[in-house]
């Protein structure tokens, strides 16, 4: 299972605060979730030390952008919570 | 009464008005850098 | 005519020899006619050393009288028979008749290897008859009778002696038989005497004499029976004859009946009584009566000639078992015989119930076929089960029984399959099948009895509720119990799968017993391994964790370990019997070094570190723990911010109210690099998480120090800091400017009212003022110098501001949570190099600080700074 076919699948979508989030809890999906998002810290971590913000500020700013970004039909985590569909 | 040449402490004060603003252009970085993560790191996003 | 005439004279000439040819021909015709007429059949007639029928019977109208395995002829005169096996079974087809006399027979010898009689067994008899005079000898072991009949006179005598020992081992003591009578066609008469002499049971001193006698006339008996003293029965049980037992009867039957035996053992007295209506009334009452400490109750009885019948009754048995019946029982009185049986058996408030169960019998064999019904209730759970099947010596057969257990939070229904249950092991895969609370559980438990102990498995499958996908639970539990002690034997092991919980991913986990564990009401002793594999949430995971438990009844200890991050915990634990709640309490005892692996769910990355802690915690309805919590020499980092030398501890409480936290001394920081460095942090917090009081507030930063009596996070208020000793010289050098063009001297302090929300920090009116002298001096970059050249007035401001000693500084400070600062500056002083010049510099500066502090933290030249300045004006 990778992180297209997770999001195709509508199993996984993005989150305001930067770390990829479980639609539909599957054991493959939480493990894709938990290595992505041990790797997305690591990457803004290194951001964040570059441009001596705090980690969650760069967290933060990747998220608005990956849902900006994210392809229509994706699931998205909405500002109060829900898994919307863009 | 001669006149005395001296070199008194003027008693009138300069006032100078000095305003400084300062700019720091890290912010747009910040956004570069995350930018860059998202596009080029498909693995990750 | 000449073929004819041609046999007939060959025949003459060889008569002699036909006829010898034809004499044993001609016995045997004689012999078969014989025996045809005596009803003898034969399945094979064959001729080895002598005529041999192997497998014959002797039916008397259409009824097997005797049946047998190879007789042989062995001697023609006397005829002498040897029979290997024989049995007689009784044609119980009509009344009794009696037995005829032997006919008249040639001179003959019987052997039998085995005379098979119901109830007895195999005997070995030898018959012989001479001159119609009948003796027949029956021998087994040591016991052993002789019987002559002389059939002229018609009179028959017998002499024994025979040995209880024999028959049954344990029985002690010797029997004399003797009797004598006449035994004629429809008339067989005589007397028979019997003594019991020392009659015993293995084990027990008590012995005791006997005399039985009985008389046949005129087809009407009479039987007397006396016990000189109690008779040993086994198991501490005698037998008293109170009056001894007087019977009389014709050959239908019994007419008359007296009995009075009292049995009395260790449990109680059981006394059998049997009367006779009225003289040869061939039936009458009786009573079975029970006394005693584990016994009691009275069955009325009814005999007749052809049955006993037990009316209804309660009994009360060993064990506090309750017998009963509504409808009389009626057994007859039969070597082969069918009764219907309807009883019920209590326990405590448990009952069994039969239900069409008839017992059936032939001799020596029983069966009881039906259907028992169980209902009740134990330890406050319903039961009800049932079981249709066959019981015989042998054992239980039939369909499996089955049992439903019930209770608010439990449902199980159990299947018993029976063909296992037989002595001596009663061995049964008990299959289960239900739900315990939201458990649900299916299984098998195996049960046997084995070298002196019940033992067996338990392999049982559940499935925790509170998982949403997964989570099997499989428990594997060899167990056995000896003396009333149960264990489960060391390799016990339950196993929970891999499963989710919401959206975290929960590894297997395994428990399994080191030691057997033992249970008793106090409840479990012994040890345990705990291995689980760790769990993955979507922001971080737990690695492996394994631990040691051990159970001691109301107490238990599990020692826990997280390998991968060398984090330890201990936890002690007792059971808690208060007021009419049950819990638990305990401590617990925490070690673990800080890791940025255990903050990948955080924002905060534990660079290093170790935290301790230690408590008490307790269960009571609901959940309550107490305890300090150290940590030392901490260093973590936001990012960009980097905080090192942290060190503290903290009282910590947990209970319904949530968590409380309080600082035990000071909280301590070495050091926190905002991009300026804040050095010896100290404070003492109070929180529950989400407000924090702080108190006694104090860093150093700037050259100066920072203080604030009490401040809380998050509020909206503005709350004085008070700021003292600040090193201009160090807020200089915030311009981080190779050659800075502003350079200051001198300490200066105040107040800041700081407003802390959750996730900004503001500031409002802030007033800092000089502490002393203070020194400016602005040397012109080159830019700004170049300025200069172009603008008089710039000149002469540059010029003036060259050098300034100043005596009177006073700032404003104002900064929105933007981070936008804006500081209104007045600055009273003199210029030295103008002999004393007086100059008043009305400063302001914009500048956003976070992002100043941010460039700090990058110390990237890159981003210069742009001195974007108004005019300056000059005026006099």
């Amino acid at each position: 299972l990778d992180l297209d076919g997770a999001k195709s699948q509508g199993l996984v979508g993005e989150q305001p605060n930067g770390y990829l989030g479980v639609v539909k809890a599957t054991p493959q999906a939480v493990e894709l979730a938990a290595d992505i998002n041990a790797k997305r810290r690591a990457a803004y971590d290194a951001i964040a030390k570059k441009n001596g913000a705090t980690l969650d500020q760069v967290a933060a700013l990747a998220g608005q952008k990956a849902i900006e970004k994210a392809a229509p039909g994706a699931y998205v985590r909405s500002a109060d919570g829900q898994w919307v569909k863009k | 009464c001669t006149p005395r040449v001296a070199l008194e402490a003027p008693k009138e004060p300069i006032t100078i008005n000095l305003n400084v603003k300062i700019d720091h252009e890290i912010r747009l970085k910040v956004e570069k850098d995350v930018d860059k993560l998202i596009s080029e790191d498909s693995a990750l996003f | 005519m000449g073929i004819g005439s041609g046999l007939t004279s060959s025949l003459h000439r060889y008569r002699w020899l036909i006829v010898l040819a034809l004499l044993p021909l001609g016995l045997l015709l004689a012999v078969a006619a014989a025996a045809y007429t005596l009803g003898v059949r034969a399945q094979q007639v064959g001729w080895q050393d002598g005529l041999e029928l192997t497998g014959w019977q002797r039916l008397q109208n259409g009824c097997v009288q005797a049946q047998g395995e190879r007789l042989r002829v062995t001697r023609w005169y006397p005829l002498t028979l040897h029979v290997s096996r024989m049995s007689l079974p009784r044609c119980a087809t009509g009344p009794f008749q009696e037995p005829a006399p032997p006919p008249w027979t040639p001179p003959l010898d019987l052997a039998i290897d085995a005379l098979v009689l119901p109830g007895l067994p195999p005997l070995a008899v030898k018959v012989s008859q001479r001159a119609q005079r009948w003796q027949a000898q029956v021998q087994f072991r040591h016991s052993q009778a002789r019987a002559l009949y002389e059939r002229g006179s018609g009179r028959w005598t017998l002499q024994g002696q025979i040995q209880p020992a024999d028959l049954s081992p344990p029985v002690l003591g010797t029997l004399a038989v003797s009797g004598q009578g006449v035994w004629q066609e429809q008339r067989l008469e005589g007397s028979l005497q019997a003594q019991g002499r020392q009659l015993g049971y293995a084990g027990q001193a008590r012995r005791a004499d006997a005399a039985l006698s009985a008389r046949l006339a005129a087809r009407r008996w009479q039987l007397d029976a006396e016990l000189g003293a109690p008779l040993a029965l086994g198991a501490d049980w005698s037998l008293q004859a109170r009056q001894g037992l007087h019977a009389s009867g014709n050959l239908q039957g019994v007419q008359s009946l007296h009995l009075d035996l009292l049995a009395s053992g260790p449990q109680g007295k059981v006394r059998l009584e049997l009367d006779t209506a009225g003289a040869g009334a061939a039936h009458g009452p009786g009573r079975l009566t029970l006394t005693g400490p584990a016994l009691a109750g009275e069955v009325p009885l009814r005999w007749s000639r052809q049955q006993l019948e037990l009316l209804p009754a309660s009994l009360r048995l060993p064990g506090e078992l309750r017998l009963s019946w509504s409808r009389p029982l009626t057994v007859p009185l039969a070597a082969r015989g069918d009764s219907a049986i309807t009883a019920e058996v209590q326990y405590q408030n448990l009952r069994v119930n039969t239900v069409d169960s008839r017992l059936s019998w032939q001799q020596a064999r029983w069966e009881w076929q039906g259907r028992l019904d169980l209902t009740g209730n134990s330890a406050g759970v319903d039961l009800a089960g049932t079981w249709q099947g066959r019981i015989d010596a042998g054992g239980l057969s039939g369909a499996p029984a089955r049992l439903t257990l019930s209770r608010p939070d439990l449902k199980l229904a159990l299947r018993v399959p029976v063909a296992s249950l037989r002595p001596p092991r009663w061995a049964a895969p008990v299959e289960f099948d239900g739900h315990y609370g939201q458990f649900p559980l299916q299984g098998t438990l195996q049960v046997g009895y084995e070298r002196e102990r019940w033992q067996g498995t338990l392999d049982g499958r559940s499935r925790l509720p509170f998982y949403t996908q997964g989570g099997e639970l499989q428990l594997t539990l060899p167990w056995h119990g000896q003396q009333g002690q149960w264990f489960l034997d060391s390799g016990s092991r339950v196993t929970i799968a891999k499963g989710l919980i919401g959206s975290t991913l929960v590894k297997p986990i395994a428990v399994s017993a080191s030691t057997p564990l033992r249970l008793s009401p106090q409840g479990v002793f012994g040890e345990l391994r705990l291995q689980a594999d760790g769990v993955v949430a979507t922001r971080g995971t737990l690695p492996p964790l394994d631990g040691q438990l051990s159970a001691a009844g109301m107490q238990g200890r599990a020692s826990l370990r997280i390998p991968a991050w060398q984090s330890t915990l201990a936890v002690s634990a007792t059971r808690l019997a208060q007021a009419k709640k049950t819990g638990v309490q305990g401590t617990l005892e925490l070690s673990s070094p800080l890791s940025p692996a255990m903050s990948r769910g955080l924002g905060v990355t534990l660079q290093q570190g170790r935290v301790t802690g230690q408590g008490r915690w307790q269960w009571l309805g609901s959940g309550q723990m107490q305890g300090t919590l150290s940590a030392s020499g901490v260093a973590l980092d936001w990012g960009g911010i980097q905080a090192t030398g942290g060190s503290g501890s903290a009282h910590v409480e947990f209970g319904q109210e949530g968590l409380k936290l309080a600082s035990a001394g000071p909280i301590t920081l070495a050091e926190l690099d905002l991009g300026t460095r804040v050095r010896n942090v100290r404070l003492t917090a109070q929180s529950d998480l989400s407000t924090w009081q702080l108190a006694d507030v104090h860093a150093e930063v700037l050259g100066g120090q920072m203080n604030a009596a009490s401040l809380q996070w998050p509020s909206p208020q503005y709350q004085p800091v008070t700021v003292s000793h600040i090193d201009l010289a160090e807020v200089a050098a915030l311009q981080n400017d190779p050659e800075p063009t502003v350079q200051l001297a001198g300490r200066v302090g105040g107040l800041l009212p700081l407003q802390l929300t959750k996730d900004s920090l503001a500031l409002q009116g802030g007033l800092i003022r000089n502490e002393g002298p203070l020194v400016l001096k602005v040397q012109p970059s080159a830019g700004v110098g170049a300025m200069g050249q172009s603008n008089r007035a710039v000149q002469l401001a540059l010029d003036t501001l060259g050098h300034l000693a100043i005596n009177d500084f006073q700032a404003r400070l104002d900064m929105p949570p933007d981070g936008w600062l804006d500081a209104a500056v007045t600055i009273k002083g003199q210029n030295p190099q103008q002999n004393g010049q007086p100059v008043v510099l009305n400063y302001t500066h914009r500048e956003n600080l976070f992002e100043l502090l941010r460039s700090l933290r990058i110390g990237d030249e890159l981003s210069r700074r742009v001195l974007n300045r108004k005019p300056a004006e000059r005026s006099h």
